[in-house]
């Protein structure tokens, strides 16, 4: 037990380390990215994307061949669209969408 | 040096996510403990390594008997993906000082890096104690969800705010450069990456996305140079 949790502090700390490279290692790029018109451009465009991805990503546990077939997901999803296209906030959009779905998941 | 409206501002936008976390952190503290190791290694490893999918992945390998470095070498692949962020708040954080900014980009996760995408929503000049603000939220929350995990109860489905945050935030996105091509782009590079490699769905369709949108860029910008030297 005492091994295995020490095993697990020297694997944290080596995550630890992998966790502060990765997330500042674009530090040192700095320079590169203020004189590249392209990365610019680039980084202009890519977090859209990288949102999509995310969401996709996180929609992982539905089980769209399954009852009810992610109904209740997608229509969480549009439902918080639209008011987020009408009211233009975040909060508002998030709030009335978590109760949607916990009041769908109860049902379905 | 931090406003109490900085402040409270950062809280209010972080709320949902904290939300979020709890629900994904009682699932992390309980496979912690299920594995039979202390349940302060939960919060102590939320504190260091602050990266969900990470932590998943290297406690489901250590259960299948997997040694140090094979973990560290999947985790690094699925971890890569936080070195996109930071660069688009180069401009924003430039003035930053220099602890705010290794805080900033240690804790450039998933959601800090979605949240921090929309206009700042305070002065410019409390701009720095809010995006810190923000930032260690975030952090907290995380830790704080896989702490309470073992007290709490909780109900199921809290997790869908991510999703929903996630997909405002690719329409907030798209309702600002206009384009529909990067989206498709994504989407097409993930679909056969989820169905085939689902551990790496994700930062592949990044790396793909943006060499793609880089590429795109790179031949119009040189093609333009070639037009003038005509």
């Amino acid at each position: 037990m005492l091994l295995e949790n020490n095993d697990l502090l020297v694997l944290t700390g080596c995550l630890f380390m992998l966790s502060l490279v990765t997330r500042l290692i674009p530090y040192t790029l700095t320079h590169w990215f203020e004189r590249s018109v392209t990365l610019k451009k680039t980084g202009g465009i890519l977090p859209g994307a990288i949102m999509l991805l995310l969401m996709l990503h996180t929609l992982d546990g539905v089980k769209w061949s399954e009852h009810p077939h992610g109904l209740p997901e997608v229509g969480v999803l549009l439902t918080a669209v639209i008011i987020f296209l009408w009211r233009r906030s975040l909060l508002i959009s998030l709030i009335v969408g978590m109760v949607l779905y916990m009041c769908l998941r109860q049902i379905f | 040096m931090i406003s109490r409206q900085a402040f409270m501002t950062a809280l209010k936008i972080s709320l949902p996510i904290g939300v979020a976390y709890i629900p994904l952190g009682v699932v992390f503290g309980l496979l912690v403990e299920n594995q039979g190791y202390h349940w302060l290694m939960a919060p102590l490893m939320s504190l260091t390594i602050f990266g969900g999918a990470v932590q998943f992945l290297a406690l489901s390998m250590l259960e299948q008997g997997s040694t140090v470095l094979p973990i560290v070498i999947a985790c690094f692949f699925v971890g890569i993906r936080n070195s996109f962020y930071l660069p688009a708040f180069f401009e924003r954080f430039k003035d930053y000082r220099k602890w705010v900014k290794a805080y900033l980009g240690f804790a450039m996760v998933d959601t800090t890096y979605a949240l921090l995408l929309s206009p700042s929503p305070v002065e410019k000049n409390e701009d720095e104690g809010y995006c810190l603000s923000l930032a260690f939220f975030i952090h907290f929350f995380w830790v704080l969800g896989t702490l309470v995990g073992k007290f709490l109860p909780t109900l199921p489905g809290l997790e869908f705010s991510l999703t929903i945050l996630f997909a405002i935030l690719t329409l907030e996105q798209f309702l600002k450069i206009r384009e529909r091509w990067p989206f498709v782009c994504a989407f097409i590079f993930w679909l056969p990456l989820h169905v085939f490699l689902p551990q790496y769905a994700l930062v592949g369709g990044i790396f793909l996305t943006a060499f793609v949108i880089w590429l795109r860029f790179k031949r119009r910008f040189s093609s333009s140079l070639i037009g003038d030297a005509a």
